[in-house]
């Protein structure tokens, strides 16, 4: 598997395809909102912004300037979306984990004991 | 809308990049925004807190620009140095939690309490200028008058006075009943010319002021409102500027909500206006409304107070020739005058004898400050000494003075830091509690509404911050004047001598401090207990009492049918067991003096208190009937009329005899002159319990019940009626129900101010009392409490570093029982001292309050003396006693060891 300028952290993977799931195109708090909801935890702020930024610095996400509301005390909102490299990425992501994970389901209950 | 966190934001403004911090900002607002409609205000604060501490803390994200290595470069060591700081924090946890305790408690509170008298006393007002603003005065007496002075008809021509002022406006104080949608409540009104505003240079919040063109009877009729009206009566209603309410009945305009600033002519202290009016809005009814008004003026530049005193005068004398006075009601004596002059606004609305009382509390949080202080220096200095050992070995190793500083520094801000954070919840958590409506006496509240005083937040932060960081860097300072060696090898020397006679003083007067608030907090408190058992005579805890504000010109019997579904629709309401109205209660509320006596006598000058009252008024304030019977229904107006005695009077109207049955003769005596100078003759029904008169505490004067409906139709006596209702439960919780229930009674009624609790409304001052005393006791409790902790962490501190002292005198055969003595005896010697200095202080207090207030507070009281001195002697005792006990168990040879 080709290592596409380097493979995705956790929040990095959760981050593309909670942006998936909202059309490809999003801003902070729908993704924020979506992780948590999804995963069930409330994933750390920072990480989620960490994992923004570095994203788009790979090239995975482009993002703009959006409108700014009263609700948000006239500040701007950052709109991400997902690039077809990043799409490419999520998919080769989702791909490898595909096939760690193949045939290995069993073996978890197993240890647990 | 609420606002996130303004520190919070301003935080993480600072930490952000700046390409970042709109975007992460603005979804931390929409976020806060959903959690305060989800979960409140206050979660919600609690939620943006913790996210932007979470993100101010994230390296990755604040980090400088990546390649910046020069920056990287310079903040490294310090970040490694407040690491460090901290750490060594974490691993002293009793000092960090003391020193952390000493900044918060000692700037919180007191920067709380400052705020608190500040808000009382010297909060300037909006008024521009007051000193080039002056006030008609009528020489009368000692102190000229000045509010209610010039009469209706006098006002034109004075406003048209043209000299020293450019400026002249009037103003009447009237009460008003305003009816909206949420209230309908008699309230503290002010009826002015259109110049009043204008004159006294004060801007409306919200909307307008009420301006000359108001004047006009043509125009609509409009009001401006009071910020606390706005604020506890409006629900602080955005829109409500526009608003269309009623008062008196006429539909009128609100047209502006004035600041908080400003609380009408009265100053900060007197009574607080609520509504004001201009004159057409609120027509004279009738020939006896005649108003009263207070007149003031903005002097012309470079003019003098005098010129105006002296116009003032002139122009009375003028208007004397022009219209004499008369004076009806009192036929001899010489003809009244227009005795005019003039003072400054600010003069007049300075209320001097209130000033003490503000610098007594202000004095006592000096001392709180100086003990927390005092306190954080000692602990710091304790600590200090313990670590010359480390630093002069690391100095030795080649650190660098700058280095050794630095780090104390950091320690310091630490410190500081969590301190700040302690002190902010402090303050805050406390000017919630402050937030109090204070009665004042009568019918009279000032709202306090203490704001965070930045100054003086600032000025106890560094006192304390300079007690930290200079007493912090002393020992890291030592080290560069002294030789090294007797430092790093142990601290053979014991204790240097000089600091230790040093850190003795400051122990010592810091002990006194605190022993000295603590008695003084007590002396108060006792007040307080007394004023609480004290059994008045009515069962204040268990009553509320609304005053009833009633049309002017109904018919007796209108109003009496109105009173009497007034008292069935507040017996109808959830939680009151009992009601009735009554012309007040015996003390607590304004009640006619009335004269009474045997019909074989002649009526002389009061010497009872009248109150006449519904059938069910014994048994809703509590007084037992102990002789004959309560009213009831059968005393009606054409029945035979009736009275009730309380037992003082029986007594001394028939002394020891059967007096039910008897009959009486009575006479309000204000109107001794007036038409109904022979009195009412009535028979005495029965004997009531006596209670207190007049005031709280006081049982100079006896009492007479008359059944309302017997006096209602006598024009010879005027009332204040009021409301009484019994509830096994929160009787302040009852004024609510009770003004819906007056108000669905008759919609002409109303609630009006100065209404609440029993205790509040009938012994009002010593509510107030109550609440300082609170306020000294909980800073003396405070005091003392940092004072103990701070003793303890010096004293067993400098008693463990003397292990090895010990071990040498027990070497040398000291036994370890003298060793405990000779520990004790030391550390005891300036606890000793500071406990007599505090008995002495407050021994000379308390003679002074003796002959003060002749006998009512001792001046030697043992017990509460002796239990005062107990929390801090324990606290020096086991400071001393455990490490000394520990040290004299060791072996010599190991305490010779001890390093």
């Amino acid at each position: 598997m080709s290592m596409m300028r380097g493979s995705l952290g956790d929040v990095e993977h959760f981050v593309l395809v909670a942006l998936l799931r909202l059309g490809g195109e999003s801003y902070g708090v729908p993704i924020l909102g979506e992780i948590a909801d999804r995963t069930g935890r409330e994933v750390s702020r920072p990480a989620v912004y960490v994992a923004l930024r570095r994203l788009e610095e790979k090239g995975f996400l482009q993002s703009r300037l959006g409108d700014a509301t009263a609700e948000r005390g006239g500040r701007a909102k950052r709109y991400f979306k997902l690039t077809r490299a990043g799409v490419l990425q999520l998919q080769q992501s989702r791909d490898a984990f595909r096939r760690i994970w193949a045939g290995a389901d069993h073996l978890l209950p197993r240890h647990l004991r | 809308m609420i606002a996130p966190p303004s520190v919070a934001v301003w935080l993480l403004t600072r930490r952000l990049a700046a390409a970042d911090r709109d975007e992460i900002l603005g979804d931390l607002q929409e976020q806060f925004t959903r959690q305060v409609l989800d979960h409140g205000a206050a979660r919600a604060t609690w939620w943006y807190w913790r996210q932007a501490l979470r993100m101010a803390a994230s390296l990755s994200l604040n980090a400088a620009p990546r390649g910046a290595e020069r920056t990287r470069w310079r903040i490294e060591p310090l970040r490694r140095d407040f690491t460090f700081a901290a750490r060594r924090l974490r691993a002293t946890p009793v000092f960090t939690i003391f020193a952390v305790a000493s900044l918060a408690l000692g700037v919180g509170a007191t920067t709380a309490v400052y705020a608190a008298v500040y808000d009382l006393l010297w909060k300037p007002t909006d008024v521009r200028d007051p000193d080039r603003l002056v006030v008609l005065t009528q020489v009368t007496g000692a102190r000229p008058r000045w509010m209610s002075v010039v009469r209706d008809a006098d006002l034109e021509h004075l406003l048209s006075l043209d000299g020293s002022v450019e400026r002249l406006a009037a103003s009447s104080r009237l009460p008003a009943t305003l009816t909206a949608a949420t209230i309908a409540e008699t309230l503290p009104g002010e009826v002015v010319t259109g110049s009043y505003f204008v004159t006294l240079g004060v801007q409306a919040a919200r909307g307008r002021t009420i301006q000359p063109a108001d004047d006009e009877p043509a125009r609509a009729s409009v009001i401006v409102i009071s910020d606390r009206l706005w604020r506890t009566r409006l629900a602080s209603d955005q829109k409500v500027v526009g608003r269309i309410v009623r008062l008196n009945g006429r539909p009128v305009e609100i047209v502006g909500v004035m600041s908080r600033g400003f609380a009408g002519l009265g100053g900060a202290l007197s009574a607080q206006t609520d509504v004001w009016i201009p004159a057409p809005a609120l027509p004279v009814t009738g020939a006896g409304s005649a108003r009263m008004h207070a007149v003031i003026g903005r002097l012309r530049a470079d003019r003098p107070v005098t010129d105006a005193a002296g116009d003032f005068a002139a122009a009375g004398q003028r208007l004397d020739a022009m219209m004499p006075l008369t004076n009806p009601g009192v036929p001899a004596g010489p003809p009244p005058a227009r005795r005019w002059s003039a003072i400054s606004y600010a003069d007049a609305t300075i209320d001097l004898p209130n000033m003490p009382v503000g610098q007594i509390v202000l004095t006592l949080v000096g001392l709180v400050l100086a003990v927390a202080c005092a306190n954080l220096a000692n602990l710091v200095l304790a600590r200090g000494t313990s670590r010359r050992h480390e630093l002069a070995i690391r100095r030795a190793l080649g650190a660098s003075r700058w280095r050794l500083v630095r780090e104390q520094l950091a320690e310091s801000v630490v410190l500081a830091g969590l301190g700040a954070l302690g002190a902010y919840a402090v303050v805050r958590a406390l000017l919630v509690v402050l937030a109090i409506e204070l009665p004042m006496g009568g019918r009279q509240f000032v709202q306090l509404a203490p704001t965070l005083n930045l100054r003086a937040m600032a000025a106890a932060a560094v006192a304390l911050l300079g007690a930290l960081i200079l007493v912090g860097l002393v020992p890291a300072f030592q080290l560069t004047r002294r030789e090294l060696r007797p430092f790093m090898t142990s601290d053979a020397g014991g204790l240097d001598q000089r600091w230790w006679r040093g850190q003795k003083r400051s122990i010592t007067w810091q002990v006194a401090a605190s022993l000295g608030l603590f008695l003084l907090g007590l002396i108060c408190i006792r007040s307080v207990v007394e004023a609480a058992r004290h059994d008045s005579g009515v069962d204040i805890d268990h009553i509320a009492v609304g005053y009833l504000s009633t049309p002017n010109d109904w018919p007796s019997d209108r109003l009496l049918g109105a009173l009497e579904a007034v008292v069935a629709a507040v017996r109808q309401q959830s939680g009151v067991e009992d009601a009735a109205v009554s012309s007040g209660l015996p003390f607590g509320t304004m009640t006619p003096g009335v004269s009474i006596v045997r019909p074989d006598q002649t009526l002389g000058s009061g010497n009872d208190y009248l109150v006449a009252a519904t059938p069910g008024l014994f048994r809703t304030a509590g007084i037992p009937i102990v002789q004959g019977r309560a009213f009831d229904a059968r005393d009606r107006y054409d029945a035979n009329p009736v009275v009730i005695l309380s037992e003082q009077t029986a007594r001394r109207l028939f002394g020891t005899a059967e007096v039910t049955g008897r009959e009486v003769r009575f006479r309000d005596w204000v109107n001794r002159s007036g038409p109904g100078q022979q009195g009412r003759v009535a028979v005495v029904a029965g004997v009531a319990r006596d209670t207190d008169t007049s005031r709280l505490f006081s049982r100079s004067h006896g009492t007479v019940y008359v059944p309302l409906a017997q006096l209602i139709h006598d024009p010879n006596f005027r009332m204040v009626l009021t409301v009484v209702a019994r509830t096994p439960g929160d009787p302040a919780a009852l004024i609510g129900p009770m003004r819906a229930a007056v108000n669905l009674a008759d919609t002409d009624l109303a609630i009006g101010p100065g209404s609440g609790s029993g205790r509040i409304v009938l012994a009002s001052a010593y509510v107030s009392i109550g609440i300082l005393a609170r306020l000294l006791g909980s800073l003396g409790v405070l005091a003392v409490v940092l004072s103990m902790a701070g003793l303890y962490g010096v004293l067993s501190h400098l008693t463990t570093r003397r292990t090895r002292e010990m071990g040498l005198r027990m070497a040398l055969g000291a036994l370890r029982r003298d060793i405990v003595r000779l520990v004790l005896a030391d550390g005891f010697r300036p606890v000793f001292e500071g406990l007599l200095i505090g008995l002495v202080i407050v021994t000379g207090v308390r003679v002074v309050l003796y002959y003060q207030y002749g006998g009512a507070v001792s001046i030697v009281e043992p017990v509460s003396s002796t239990l005062a001195c107990f929390p801090l002697i324990l606290a020096a005792l086991l400071a001393c006693y455990l490490p000394a006990r520990r040290a004299a168990r060791i072996e010599p040879t190991v305490a010779l060891r001890d390093e």
